[in-house]
Parts: structure tokens; sequence; C-alpha cells
């Protein structure tokens, strides 16, 4: 098991590399100045640009640019954002922590509703429930994460005043999750839609097996049946689907904290795009590169622990 | 004129679209504020990004002057309605008949938030410090004509200056001449003004914490030297920061938010005055919204082409819909009637005369006739954000004029950023570009010298229509070197004269700076210069 991990790692620098290479490049490729961006659109003087130019290192060509950049990370020095004057690694070391908290929390209620809604699902098949739940999973997965935010200040902030409009709360637990319910919720529609969909179609297949229907000719109880024999088998399908959720979580986090006012990764990562601020994006893309690969490996060393008959060589 | 009860009539009239259009509350007469202020008390103010230092030499924007400029103070103020300067850290400045000489009286006995006492050793290593090449300071072209600053004894700071310029008075009010403690600058190097430290000053709040991406908090500094004259009274200020405009608008609904400047969108103006809690106030600017060509290409090198298209376009009309029906008129010119802040008679007699290119598409298309290349416009693009309600509004407005002339041009869609891009980049890769641009300092000349001198045809310079006329940039420099203001006065108001004939530019609005504020909260008022000012000094809160 370690052995097949060290190999994942080690397949996974390749892919990084590109990810690293197709970002510098496609950011400079965007319209836009990074120096005039910066400077805010006021009257500014030729030398001032010229001077932001040459600490900003984006002279020469810039395939020389890429290596100094490569050549500075190998050395852990992730450069200096532009627009906020700060270390990139210590930017993103304050923002992680909210991000995390955040998809944590989604992933959480996620996983809480989706998979008894899909056993329920499957279990109930073709019931009102059923057909209740399948209605919910489409209205979730196909309001966009922005529309939804908005709607949920609307009726939870303005109209019922429950729920906080925006940010982080604090400084008590109870407060931060009142504060991180709404845009948690948010983010965990779409998983929970997807996720609840592949529970029930996993769960349908496998009630249906014939060691079902030995367990059942048993006279097990149904609650063990369902739960133990049945769950259990169709988990492999429902996790990977959820480790990808959890990758696209991170996608989501973008739109949802700069609409609810989180000062997390993803509020950085819009705003650096937009300021055109390529030491901050170049990082938080390559970060966000390696969540990505580690979810994956973590992915297939839990098929492992779940399903005793994969084994890796 | 009462922009306000402007307002009130736009909504009565249901000329504009609101979420939430509850009863109309009694609209909050601002700065007229009921009882006496008493210390306590906290409130947040939102901003839509991230500052970029608390360090003034890199508050150059909308956002980071809130806390930037409430801890750190400059040398002089603006005041009376930002049309004037007054003595602040400075007691008093005099120039030199030759307009070389700049000698300021120091404030004795200011105190830092450290405790420590300003010296003019801090005034000193504070400009020096903007004027150096290696720090890179966003606001140190406003002292590029400085050769040099001395203090004589301990009350007496003497700037010398290479060459007059008339605009070197106001750059003492900004920024660029605030005040920071040398010790603590010097003791911090590359982290000051980051959210690692801070910043400290003399200024009525002091720095207590910045937490990236999410708030900086301010504290009231009870050392305060002006405290005689008004506040602070506030225990606390919150900077939120909140890039979604609707959830800005909600924040002010709940209540979670009780002070919003300039970043209030124009498309939910009716909502916010609808709110019961929130005053929403408009004041004076020296800002506007207009296109601009680049005139160094066919077919934009043609003055008949441009007049058209000016003739085109339906100003009066896109004011109106965008910012009531009181909003002040354009004319030819970037020139605004606020920005008549010295000659006011003369500036009034030339605006008589000004054309306004009022719309008037037979006109426009009689001079497109003439022009004879009126089919080179076919194809060429305008660029345009659609993030501000009145730029996208422009634009297509600008589209469907055009449309009616059997003219097809195209919508080039850019993000803000992208647009300060190309209307600062080295102008020539648009056509046409729906701009902006406030004026820095109360002087009619920061709204022509930038735009129309051909020497800011380049990268950084704000020329974005690359008007490069002889006449106009003599008249324009000649000026600048004066200090006489009768006489300045009347080269700009040739150059103003010449640049409307010419028509560089459709000049479309100059809105107010909009100000939303909690009922709870008394004292707020803003000036057109607010953005160089200490926001929260005088305001205070009813329980």
């Amino acid at each position: 098991m370690a052995g097949y991990a060290a190999r994942r790692v080690l397949s996974a620098i390749p892919v990084l590399l590109f990810v690293s290479f197709v970002t510098f490049a496609l950011i400079r490729l965007a319209p836009g100045d990074p120096v005039l961006i910066v400077l805010g659109g006021k009257r500014i003087s030729p030398q001032l640009i010229e001077q932001l130019r040459v600490q900003f290192g984006l002279t020469g060509d810039p395939i020389t640019q890429y290596f100094a950049w490569m050549g500075r990370l190998f050395q852990g020095d992730f450069g200096e954002s532009y627009k906020l004057k700060q270390d990139v690694s210590d930017l993103i070391l304050a923002r992680l922590p909210v991000t995390l908290e955040l998809i944590l929390f989604s992933v959480l209620i996620a996983v809480a509703v989706a998979i008894p809604l899909g056993v329920y699902q499957a279990h109930r098949r073709d019931s009102r429930g059923d057909y209740a739940g399948s209605l919910f999973a489409l209205i979730a997965v196909s309001s966009p994460v922005y529309f939804t935010a908005i709607l949920g200040v609307l009726v939870f902030a303005v109209w019922l005043g429950v729920l906080p409009a925006f940010g982080r709360g604090g400084p008590d637990l109870l407060d931060q999750a009142r504060h991180l319910l709404l845009p948690a919720v948010t983010l965990a529609l779409g998983m929970i839609a997807l996720t609840s969909r592949m529970t029930r179609s996993a769960m349908i297949e496998v009630l249906s097996s014939d060691f079902i229907e030995a367990a059942r000719a048993k006279g097990l109880p149904e609650r063990t049946i369902v739960v133990k024999h049945g769950l259990r088998n169709a988990l492999i399908p429902v996790l990977t689907v959820t480790s990808l959720q959890v990758g696209f979580l991170l996608v989501g986090t973008v739109l949802v904290e700069s609409t609810l006012g989180l000062g997390g990764l993803g509020s950085l990562i819009t705003d650096s795009i937009q300021n055109r601020d390529y030491p901050v994006i170049q990082a938080s893309v390559l970060l966000l590169a390696v969540a990505f690969t580690l979810l994956n490996l973590v992915t297939d060393l839990l098929y492992a622990a779940i399903d005793p008959r994969i084994r890796y060589a | 004129m009462n922009i306000t009860t402007a307002w009130r009539r736009v909504l009565a009239l249901g000329a504009m679209t609101a979420i939430t259009v509850s009863a109309i509350g009694p609209s909050a007469a601002l700065g007229q504020s009921p009882g006496t202020p008493t210390p306590g008390g906290s409130i947040v103010a939102a901003i839509e990004g991230e500052p970029a230092s608390m360090d003034p030499a890199f508050d150059y924007d909308f956002v980071s002057g809130l806390a930037t400029s409430s801890i750190t103070e400059p040398l002089l103020v603006f005041c009376e309605q930002d049309t004037q300067l007054c003595p602040n850290l400075a007691t008093s400045w005099k120039v030199s008949p030759d307009g070389l000489t700049y000698t300021l009286k120091i404030r004795q006995g200011v105190q830092f938030h450290d405790g420590t006492t300003m010296t003019v050793d801090d005034v000193v290593y504070s400009l020096d410090r903007i004027r150096d090449p290696a720090l890179g300071s966003y606001v140190g072209w406003m002292l590029a004509n400085v050769a040099d600053v001395t203090a004589p004894d301990a009350e007496t700071v003497v700037i010398t200056l290479s060459q007059p310029d008339a605009l070197l008075e106001y750059a003492l009010a900004s920024t660029a001449a605030h005040v920071v403690n040398k010790a603590f600058v010097e003791a911090n190097g590359d982290k000051y003004g980051t959210p690692a430290v801070g910043s400290i000053g003399t200024g009525p709040f002091t720095f207590v914490e910045w937490v990236s991406g999410d708030h900086q908090t301010l504290g009231r500094f009870d050392g305060y030297w002006n405290a005689a004259n008004g506040g602070p009274y506030l225990d606390t200020v919150t900077i939120k920061i909140l890039p979604e405009p609707t959830t800005r608008v909600a924040g002010l609904d709940t209540g979670e938010i009780d002070y919003l400047v300039n970043n209030v969108p124009s498309d939910q103006y009716a909502t916010v005055a609808a709110m019961d809690n929130v005053g929403l106030s408009f004041s004076p600017s020296y800002y506007g919204e207009w296109i601009t060509f680049d005139t160094a290409q066919p077919p934009f090198d043609n003055v008949k082409i441009r007049q058209a298209l000016n003739y085109a376009l339906d100003k009066q009309g896109l004011r109106q819909l965008y910012y009531g029906p009181d909003t002040p008129d354009t004319k030819a010119t970037l020139v605004y009637p606020t920005l008549w802040t010295f000659e006011e008679p003369k500036w009034q007699a030339a605006w008589e005369t000004l054309p306004a290119y009022d719309q008037d598409l037979v006109k426009a298309k009689q001079l497109l006739d003439e022009s004879g290349v009126a089919d080179q416009l076919n194809g060429k693009t305008i660029a345009y954000y659609e993030s501000t309600p009145s730029i996208k509004g422009i634009g297509e407005s600008f589209i469907d004029a055009m449309s009616q002339l059997g003219i097809q041009i195209e919508a080039q869609k850019v993000t803000y950023q992208e647009a300060v891009s190309l209307q600062f980049g080295p102008h020539d890769d648009y056509d046409m570009i729906v701009g902006s641009w406030g004026s820095d300092f109360p002087d009619p000349s920061g709204n022509l010298r930038p735009n129309f001198a051909s020497e800011n045809i380049v990268a950084g310079g704000a020329n974005s229509s690359a008007y490069s006329n002889p006449a106009v940039d003599a008249l324009l420099s000649e000026q600048n070197i004066l200090v006489d203001k009768a006489a300045r006065t009347d080269l700009l108001i040739q150059a103003q004269a010449l640049i409307a004939e010419d028509s560089p530019v459709i000049s479309v609005t100059n809105p107010g700076w909009p100000l939303a504020v909690n009922k709870r909260v008394q004292g707020a008022g803003i000036g057109a210069l607010w953005y160089w000012g200490s926001l929260f000094k005088d305001l205070w809160v009813t329980q």
C-alpha cells in the first residue's frame, strides 16, 4: 500500500508541472496588463510602469520568466502579490482556513443529507417520497451557486431575518456556524443532488442482487439488509462521485465566497484573476491541482479500506 | 439642487426597477443630526475589494483610503465641500512669488498613536519617501517637480521645486503628503502597511487589525490633536470587504452594514432609498463618464465623424435614466460646473458658449455624409464593462443610436480591470471605449491635462482619445507653470473651447457620489474628494 501511494504521488509530478505551465501561459494570454491594473486606472508615470515591470519580473521572454518562477518555487518562494504587496504564501495561509471550514461543513451537510436520502429513495422506489427527492435533486443541481447564494440572502437574511447576510462571524463557534450555514448549504446543494442520485441507483442495483435475496431468505432484519449488506456494497461508486464533488466544491467556493463576503482562498482567486495578479494565481491554481491529486489518491486508498476485494500489489 | 428629492421623484415615476420597493421612507437629512454627539458605539462600513495597503504611498483607489486616511493624515486638507485647501498638520503654507518655494509651518505637539510626538524629521522623511523612485509609490508623480525638502528649524519645512507646478499645493492634501512615523516605518520595512503590522499615524483612529480578505478594524485614538473640533467619537469602525453589490445592499437592509460610500450600485438606488433604516444622499463630484475615440486612427481622425458620433448619442436621456431627472447637465467638456473652484464667473461665461451636442440624428447623418468616410465606421468596436449599469447603458445606447444611422458598431465587453488596461495602455489597441475619470484635485486642469495633453498618449497616461493638438498642448503646459489663477483660467478656457470643437470625447454624465448610511449614524457627509479625506472622524451613533 505504501509503495502504491508513493508511485501515485510521483506520477502526479508531471501533471503538476503541466498545470503550472498551462496556468502560467493562459494568464499571460488573457487581455489586460497587470501593471496598469495594479495602478488602478489613475494617472501614473511611464517611469513607474517600467519600474514595476522590473519589480514584478515581467521583463524578458516568458519562457525565462517561467523557469525563474519555477526556480524560486523549488526554494519555497512563491513570490509577492503585485496588488497586495504581501508574500503569496502568507496570503494563502491566511485565507485557507475559511475555505477549509466551508468545504468541511459543506461535505458534512451533503453526506448527512444525500446518503440517507438516496438509501430511502432506493428502498421506497417509485413512491411519492422518491419522486420528491428526485425533483429536489433536479432543482438543486440546476440552480447556479451564485443565484442560490443571492436568493438565500434575500430569503433568510432580508425577509426572514434568521441568518446573517454575509461574513464569517465569531469569535464563538456557534456564531461562526450560524454565519457559515448559508454558504455551506448553498455549496452543498449540487453535491447533495449528485450524491443522492448516485446512492439511489447504486442501492437499487445492490438491493436487487442475489446476495440480498439470500440475506432476505435467511430472515435478517430489513434494517441490517439495507444498511449493512446493501449500503456498504453501494458505497464504492458513491465515494468516487463524492470525492470528485469535493474537488468541484473547491471551485464552487470561488463564487460563494465572493458573494457572501467570506475572505477565503476562493475570493482570493477571483480577485487575483480579475487583477491579473500572476504570482497569486499561479500559486493558488497549483495548490488546487495538488489538492485534486491528493483527493484522488485518498479516494483510491479508501476503496481498499471499504472493499477488501480490492488489493494493491 | 436637492438630489435626494430628485430621487424620490424618480421612484414616484416608477422609472427604475427595484427588488423590493416598499413605502418610501423619509429621506435622511444627513449632516443635520439631532442631539449631541456622544462617544462610544461602533459602525460597519463595506468596501468592494481588498485594500492594497495601509501605507499611504499605495493608497490611490476607492477602497484603501477608508482605513489609511483615518490612520495617517496629510499636511493640508480639502475643505469647503472639497473645493479649497485648509491647514491640517501644517498650520500655514506660503508660496514664493516665483512659485518655486513652499514654506510650511508644522503643527507642534501632535501625537502619534504610539505616544511619540510628530517632528519636522517625520515630515521631511515622509515627503522624501514618496519621492524616492525605489519605493514605487502610486502617488509619487504628484511630487515629480519637487527638487528638495528641508527643515531649517523645528517648526518649518521648506519644499523647493525644480519648476513651478500649479498642482503641487493640492498634492499636500493627498496621500502623497501623509505624515508617517519615521521610526515605525523604518523598523517594519517591507511589512509596513500590510496586515502583519498595519500602520500608525496621527489620525483620529488607530490600526486594530486587518484580517486578509475579510475586514479591517480601527479603534478611536483618544490622544487625537484635533479632538476639540468634533470627533473621534466611535469606539471602533469595522471596514468589511464585500465584493458582491447585492450583498452590500442586503447588508444595509438587515442593519449589518451602516455605511456605504460610492459603492452603492446605481441600479439599486431605488431599493436603498426605500429602506426605512437607511438614508441615501448624493454629493457633487468631479467624476464623469464618457465615450472616447482613438483619434489617431481613421475614421476617428476625421473631426466630422467625431462630431457626428457626438450628435448621435442621447446623452440627456442616459443621464436621466441612470442618475435621475435633476442630475447635472454636461456639455462638450470634462470641466463640470463642480470644478469651477476659482474664477467661477469666467467659467460660467465660457460654459454658455460651449456646444452640448444634444442628440440630433439629422445633423449626425449630415455630418457623416459630409465626412465621406462614414462607411469605415462599420464593424468598429466599442469597449465597455457591465459591472457599472451606466457604463453598460452608454455602450448599448451608442450601438443602438448608430444602428439607427445605418452603421453597425460591435460591442467589446470587457471586465472593469481590462477596461482600465485599455484606457491606460499604449492607446493603440481599441476603437472606442466607454471611460470614466475623476479629477484628483479641485482644479479644472485636473480633468483637462491628463485627458487631452499629447504628452499623456503613453502607457500610464490618461489621454485615451490619443488627442494631439499643439495649440491645446501649449495652453495646458503654460497654465501649469503659472501661480496666478486668473491667468491660468484664461488659458484653460481657451484650451477647453478648442477641445469642444474637436470633439475627441462624448461627455455623457457627471453623477453625484452616493452615500448610504444607517439612520442611527449621525454626522455623515462627504465632499467631491472623499477618497482623500478622513470619513469617520465626526460620526457618532444614537442608541
